[in-house]
């Protein structure tokens, strides 16, 4: 024997000294110990003293019961039958902290000698809380009780409550407050913990989307692979440095090369839900663990799974799919004012492309051109636009200057500031939650998020509001029926008890939802569904055009939609936007719990409170200064010009406290070059108009209209109302040779919008870099209430990172 | 443990043999069970109460608690079959005895963050005085044994003090009979090394 095999972590010396060695290890042992004094040394050592710790720890004190508790357990073991409980015997009542352990009754007693109740009990504030809520007495023994509970379940938001309650009811008392703190602390901590551990899971998603990018090509067109579609089988593929193919024991296991890299392994021709279980049920086939190759995977080619000795062909129509789907229309282009001197769109509030570009960026990935959407990028940030005058839901302002990405065109500005709101003067609210609770929601950034997210949004409610949650997968089901807002402990209950399984069938939810929302219509306030999801609807009704259909059929019955997509891979982008465009409805992507405040708590109430619904707005260009304009983004929200006019068209809603920002781009006359245009009209008044050398005013243009530049004209509904009821009028002056010094907001603007475009790869990006967004926007941050200016330079210098787009 | 086998001895003789016994047959061998149960329960309160309390309070660090806890415990022996509990008898004192210590304790922790945090308006009565009543001895290698962590401490204890196999500490403690050997060896290790440095 040469090379001692013990050292000072070979914890078998300790297990020999102690006679725990036996049979071979203890003779293989015992020769190891009689080579190596060393060895017989530390044995010598380690025998005195155990034998010291025997005699040491022999010698300890051992306390005995009090007597009366002998008494009693005697008593207890004499009884008949040995069941119930026995009354335990305190032995220590008194200290006067402990009343939060003690029972009710003792407590309760107590508390007349230690004070609590001196201050004169203020009833419960909201009738319907000591009514609805079975708290019988809401004494504060009771409810510490009660909060112990729920503390010790780690339901600490309901615990939350609790105290809030107990404080209610001894306001001076300094232990209520401590529990209310205890039990915010705790349950924010949990919150994050669960965050933490959300954003570990994703990273290390993400890490194996690396080696994933290498052999998967995804074009622009296509969202990179994501990382939740490991989550199945990560774990194992983790632990074994992700390439593993054999079995733990290392035999036996010709598995498969390269199964489908995720967890929607997909069973061709069945249904969609079956592919998480794909790989599971196939491991369980097989009877060996199955592990997922990254190499040689292929978009729609499908997977050869080989098992057993004899290679036996197990399945071979797994496929790899992709879950996150974009549709995007084509960009507008440049029109000219003789061939369309309208330009008409509906405004959009939505903000969900930038918080999903800001997750693909964040990650490290360039976003697919088709999930920019430039106006939401726009939208996400808040100008400083003048509150509206009177009654007006909203204000409007419209101005130029040159334009940054192509100094010789001019950059036009629309925006809308709707009224805000006095959160405590907002109307009543009538919110149903319509949760998808399939087994896609389990992830970390999905359901869990949600339930936190609806934990910030409950606690803006009181009993003037009602909320009720739906939820869908598998069979749709209200889990807690319309309910004040004020009976928050059962709110609270219903929210921590929901649990993601399942499949999804998001249209016999939709039709509950509404329902729900309907029975409790209330024509002072406001009548909303909130759907959150991650967009994969996949039971009954199926199609996009299916749904579209349904929640247009819904829309008709005045309550508003906002839909809010979770989490990340099988986010259907498009789908979400769609059926919230269709359904009054308002489309937000939440990522993380920041967000999730931003969109559920601080604009609780400009998303939900709608101050004008169908907005549109229809622009009338000069052909006199203007050569040719484009409007940048709205691509989908685009109208035809007489839709302005017709109002059974629909269009978007802006909520209290919204900005509305519209941005064209303007090419002046002369400056639009002549082979974009099409030919000169030969007929009617405006023939002579599209002649590009065309300089003479047109013959009923008045004076002062001439160096116009363009008209806004905004036409909305009260939101309750079937008829439009105004519209507006803004004039923006021609800035030809004028000096204009472009407002910071307006830069901002500008630097989203070519931020957007350049993230597209639009052929419109003109001569601007990522750099340059950086500098113009560095210059324009101020101010920055919320943080999100500066959070968007980080994006920004994380896109500069990373490879220039390709050519689409 | 031989006092259960005798309670099972006895009861199988009353059963086997009916018509020895007068009258309301059924009332009596409850009553024969009952004293039996006491006896049984006098017997292990004997062996296992101050070994118990000893274990208890180490973990809920207050006399008052671990009687509480230990109490409850051999209520919850009282209700169980003695018969199954033949030959474990101990581990699962232990084992109950520290699920329920460690409950208590954590509310006790949870409570005292509560409270510390008032403590300017509510003057503790408890702390120092009850914190020192726990090292009354003063043995040098006792005072060592503090110091480590709390896991080798209490492994160590149910080796040395309560002399358990290290199936029984893995048992009780719900940790891996290798996790326990390492623990054990680790604890060991670092306490000579103290003794050494002390010297």
């Amino acid at each position: 024997m040469t090379t001692p095999a013990f050292n000072s972590t070979d914890d078998r010396l300790t297990a020999y000294a102690l006679g725990e060695l036996e049979g071979d290890p203890r003779l293989a042992f015992e020769i190891e110990l009689a080579n190596f004094p060393a060895l017989q040394l530390e044995l010598a050592e380690l025998q005195s003293l155990t034998g010291l710790l025997r005699s040491e720890l022999a010698g300890e004190v051992q306390p005995a019961l009090t007597p009366a508790q002998h008494q009693s357990l005697v008593a207890q073991a004499s009884k008949p039958t040995a069941v119930s409980v026995a009354p335990m015997i305190a032995t220590r009542p008194t200290r006067d902290q402990s009343w939060v352990l003690l029972g009710p009754g003792i407590a309760a007693g107590l508390a007349i000698g230690v004070g609590f109740l001196c201050y004169p009990a203020p009833r419960i504030q909201t009738a319907s809380l000591s009514d609805t809520y079975s708290y019988s007495v809401n004494q504060p023994a009771d409810l510490v009780e009660e909060f112990n509970d729920l503390y010790k379940q780690q339901r600490f938001s309901e615990a939350e409550i609790i105290a809030k309650k107990v404080k209610e009811l001894n306001p001076k008392d300094g232990t209520a407050e401590a529990l209310f703190w205890k039990a915010r602390f705790a349950r924010r901590k949990s919150s994050n913990d669960k965050l933490q551990l959300g954003k570990e899971d994703s990273f290390w998603a993400q890490l194996d989307d690396v080696e994933q990018s290498v052999v998967v090509s995804t074009g622009d067109n296509k969202p990179m692979p994501s990382g939740d579609n490991w989550k199945d089988t990560s774990g194992e593929t983790k632990s074994n440095n992700g390439l593993t193919l054999t079995d733990s024991n290392g035999n036996g296991a010709r598995l498969p090369v390269g199964l489908s890299r995720n967890s929607n392994a997909l069973f061709e021709d069945e249904s969609r839900d079956k592919r998480y279980f794909g790989l599971p049920q196939l491991a369980t086939t097989a009877g060996q663990r199955i592990l997922v190759e990254a190499k040689g995977l292929e978009l729609g080619k499908p997977i050869e799974v080989y098992t057993g000795p004899s290679g036996d062909l197990l399945e071979s129509r797994l496929h790899f799919v992709e879950s996150e789907t974009y549709e995007a229309p084509p960009e507008n282009a440049f029109l000219t004012p003789s061939q369309q001197p309208l330009s008409t769109f509906s405004i959009d509030v939505d903000s969900a492309s930038y918080s999903n570009v800001r997750r693909f960026l964040t990650q490290g990935q360039r976003p697919p051109a088709d999930a920019v959407r430039v106006e939401e990028m726009v939208n996400y940030f808040s100008y400083n636009y003048p509150q509206p005058k009177g009654d007006e839901p909203f204000s409007v302002t419209a101005d130029a200057a040159p334009c940054p990405w192509q100094p010789k065109n001019y950059l036009a500005r629309i925006g809308l500031q709707a009224r805000t709101i006095d959160k405590a003067k907002r109307p009543p609210t009538n919110l149903v939650f319509l949760l998808d609770v399939s087994g896609s929601m389990q992830a970390a950034n999905k359901l869990p998020l949600v339930k936190q997210a609806m934990t910030m949004l409950c606690e803006e409610l009181n009993e003037r509001d009602r909320i009720a949650i739906v939820t869908y997968a598998g069979d749709a089901g209200v889990k807690l029926a319309s309910t004040p807002g004020s009976d928050q402990v059962r709110i609270m209950q219903s929210i921590e008890a929901l649990q993601a399984g399942g499949s999804t069938n998001g249209a016999a939810g939709i039709n509950l939802a509404y329902e729900e929302a309907l029975r409790h219509f209330n024509g002072e306030g406001e009548n909303r569904v909130i759907l959150c999801t991650d967009g994969d609807f996949n039971v009954g009704v199926s199609s996009d055009d299916q749904l579209v259909e349904l929640i247009q059929q819904q829309a008709k019955t005045k309550v508003f939609l906002s839909i809010f997509g979770f989490g990340m891979g099988n986010l259907k982008d498009a789908k979400l936007e769609k059926l919230a465009d269709k359904g009054n409805g308002h489309y937000g992507y939440i990522d993380d719990l920041k967000e999730a405040r931003r969109v559920f708590n601080e604009e609780l109430v400009g998303t939900l409170y709608t101050v004008a619904k169908d907005v549109k707005i229809q622009v009338e260009f000069n052909p006199l200064t203007v050569g040719a304009y484009r409007l940048i983004g709205y691509e989908n929200r685009t109208l035809a010009a007489k839709d302005f006019n017709d109002d059974t068209k629909d269009a978007g809603e802006i909520g209290a406290g919204h900005t509305v920002t519209a941005l064209y781009e303007i090419a002046p006359k002369g400056q639009w070059p002549i082979t974009q245009q099409v030919d000169p009209l030969k007929y009617g008044a405006n023939a002579k108009e599209a002649a590009p050398v065309e300089t003479a005013p047109k013959q009923n243009l008045s004076p002062e209209s001439a160096d116009d530049l363009f008209t806004v004209k905004l036409r909305y509904k009260q939101p309750t109302a079937d008829v439009s009821v105004k519209t507006i009028d803004f004039v923006v002056d021609d800035i030809v040779g004028k000096k204009i010094t472009p407002s910071p907001d307006l830069v901002w603007a500008a630097s989203v919008a070519s931020f957007g475009m350049q993230l597209r790869n639009s052929q419109f990006k003109g001569n601007w870099t990522m750099n340059d967004v950086y500098e113009a926007a560095q210059g324009a941050k101020e101010p920055d209430a919320n943080g999100r200016r500066r959070e968007f330079l980080d994006l920004v210098q994380a896109a500069k990172r990373l490879a220039p787009a390709t050519k689409q | 443990m031989s006092s259960s086998a005798i309670t099972r001895a006895t009861m199988h003789e009353s059963l086997v043999e009916p018509t020895h016994v007068p009258a309301k047959t059924s009332e009596v061998i409850m009553e024969t069970d009952r004293a039996e149960t006491v006896a049984w329960l006098q017997a292990i309160l004997k062996e296992y109460e101050g070994p118990l309390l000893r274990y208890a309070q180490r973990i809920t660090k207050d006399l008052d608690l671990a009687r509480d806890v230990v109490q409850e415990t051999f209520l919850r022996v009282c209700r169980q079959d003695r018969a199954a509990l033949d030959g474990h008898l101990a581990r699962w004192l232990f084992r109950v005895c520290r699920n329920r210590a460690l409950d208590v304790q954590r509310k006790e922790q949870r409570m005292s963050v509560a409270t510390d945090l008032d403590l300017h308006t509510l003057p503790s009565s408890t702390g120092p005085t009850e914190q020192l009543e726990l090292r009354e001895t003063n043995s040098r290698l006792l005072l060592l044994l503090e110091r480590l962590p709390s896991t080798q401490q209490e492994v160590i204890r149910l080796k040395f003090q309560n002399d358990m196999k290290y199936r029984e500490i893995a048992e009780i403690t719900g940790q891996s009979v290798s996790n326990v050997g390492f623990l054990l060896h680790t604890g060991l290790k670092r306490l000579r090394d103290m003794m050494k440095h002390d010297n």
